[in-house]
Formats: C-alpha cells, sequence, structure tokens
C-alpha cells in the first residue's frame, strides 16, 4: 500500500520550476505510485500553498472550476471537477490555504484541489513565509 | 503549451515600481486618501495614486487602513496602478509587515 505523502508547503514559482513526471502503470508495483513533480531531487505528489484566488472561473454545466492563485511569486490554477461545493465560499480576492495534488495537462502544472481553507487573518502568511524559507532555504 | 499564464502580481515598494519591467504588482501600504474611484497609498518609500474600478473585491476602504493592493501598473507619468483586488490587512502584527513586504 502506498503511503499518502505529505503535502509540502511551497511557492507557486518552486511548484511550476519543478520537472512533472508522469508514472508508467503497467506493472502492479507502480499501481499506486503518484505522479509527482520533481524539485531539486524530491519527488512531490501533494503541495500546500498559501495565495490570493485571482480568478474563478466555473463552468456553465457547474461541472468543472478553475481558481487561478497568485502568491506573488507566480501564478498557478486549480482545476475542480465534479463535486463544485469545495469552493462554494471562495471568491475572487480570497486568500486561501490549498492542499492538493499535483497535475500536468497540456504543458500545464495545476494543482487539483482536496482541501480549500479561507485565510482572514495575514499574520497566517508571515507564519506560511518563515515555514517555507525555513524548510526550504 | 500554456497560453493563459497570468504574471503574478510581483512585490514591489512604492519606489521601485518600474513601468518598463513590471505588468502587475502587490504592494502594501496605508490609505491617505480616498475620493470617488481613486485612493492614495503610501508605504513609507512614497505615494501612488490607486484607480478603483467598481466591481473589484475589496473592504470598507478608510483613511488609516492597511491594505495590500493587486493591480496592474499603468504606465502614465506619475506612474498609477489600476487595482483588481484589495485586501485589508488590520489583522497583521506590525512586527511582521516587514517580513511579509519581503
Amino acid at each position: 500500500m502506498q503511503e499518502r505523502q505529505v503535502a509540502r508547503k511551497l511557492y507557486i514559482r518552486t511548484i511550476n520550476s519543478g520537472k512533472f513526471v508522469q508514472i508508467e502503470r503497467n506493472d502492479e508495483e507502480n499501481r499506486f505510485t503518484p505522479n509527482y513533480i520533481e524539485i531539486n531531487g524530491d519527488k512531490i505528489a501533494r503541495v500546500r500553498v498559501l495565495a490570493t484566488v485571482i480568478d474563478k472561473f466555473v463552468s456553465e454545466s457547474n461541472e468543472y472550476a478553475t481558481l487561478t492563485l497568485d502568491d506573488t511569486t507566480d501564478t498557478i490554477r486549480c482545476k475542480i471537477f465534479g463535486d463544485l461545493n469545495i469552493i462554494e465560499n471562495i471568491e475572487k480576492g480570497d486568500v486561501v490555504d490549498v492542499i492538493g495534488k499535483v497535475r500536468e495537462y497540456n504543458g500545464e502544472i495545476y494543482i487539483q484541489p482536496e482541501i480549500i481553507v479561507k485565510i482572514d487573518n495575514p499574520n497566517f502568511e508571515v507564519l506560511r513565509k518563515l515555514e517555507i524559507e525555513k524548510y526550504n532555504g | 503549451m500554456v497560453d493563459f499564464k497570468v504574471e503574478p502580481a510581483v512585490k514591489r515598494r512604492i519606489n521601485e515600481i518600474n513601468p518598463n519591467l513590471d505588468s502587475r504588482v502587490s504592494l502594501i501600504g496605508r490609505i491617505i486618501d480616498v475620493k470617488e474611484g481613486l485612493l492614495i497609498l503610501d508605504d513609507g518609500t512614497g505615494k501612488i495614486n490607486i484607480n478603483l474600478p467598481e466591481d473589484i473585491p475589496k473592504p470598507q476602504l478608510m483613511v488609516g487602513m492597511l491594505v495590500r493592493i493587486f493591480g496592474f501598473v499603468i504606465p502614465s507619468e506619475p506612474v498609477e496602478i489600476q487595482a483588481e483586488i484589495i485586501q485589508d490587512l488590520s489583522k497583521l502584527n506590525l512586527k511582521y509587515l516587514d517580513i511579509l513586504r519581503k
């Protein structure tokens, strides 16, 4: 059984600088191995990003949505398929803490979010900045 | 191929804004004046006019309020900003202001 990987707290710039690796799932050993981005030799399948929502798009069918996040180092999209409840209370301008899997499509690295929490206290951003700089240099 | 990439709103102090290099910026400062469709922001390095479209996310704006502004640089003389988003930073512990600005 593949152990669930801890979500790494990263700047968006760092995520976008990673090399996306798609796992070939043609044998039993790799059946549950997640795709990942490789950053300085680390294989990162799950990320945690604190950023401002600068755009929210919901399809007419209400089955697909995107949030564009900006943490001032770069921008990245979250793509949500199916149940959009996760972004029901999220609007442009909100600061959010997103935990999700990294994915890639058509050359774009994006996040498939599992948890999105709205952050009202800007001191939290300071804490995250210090954490990222402590653990990632 | 990624064709929808949005440039990040890079952190800038007001006196660092370069309209030749910066398209989107994020600024942290205090509101020193608010008028119809316009506010003036001061971050200690300078002050700048921020144009306020009606439909942007923003708190109730008040003189003295600490805010962060995401916006587009307008290469006018002097440089102005077209606000996209304004966030209330009143809850920020001011000891951490410089950390957040870096």
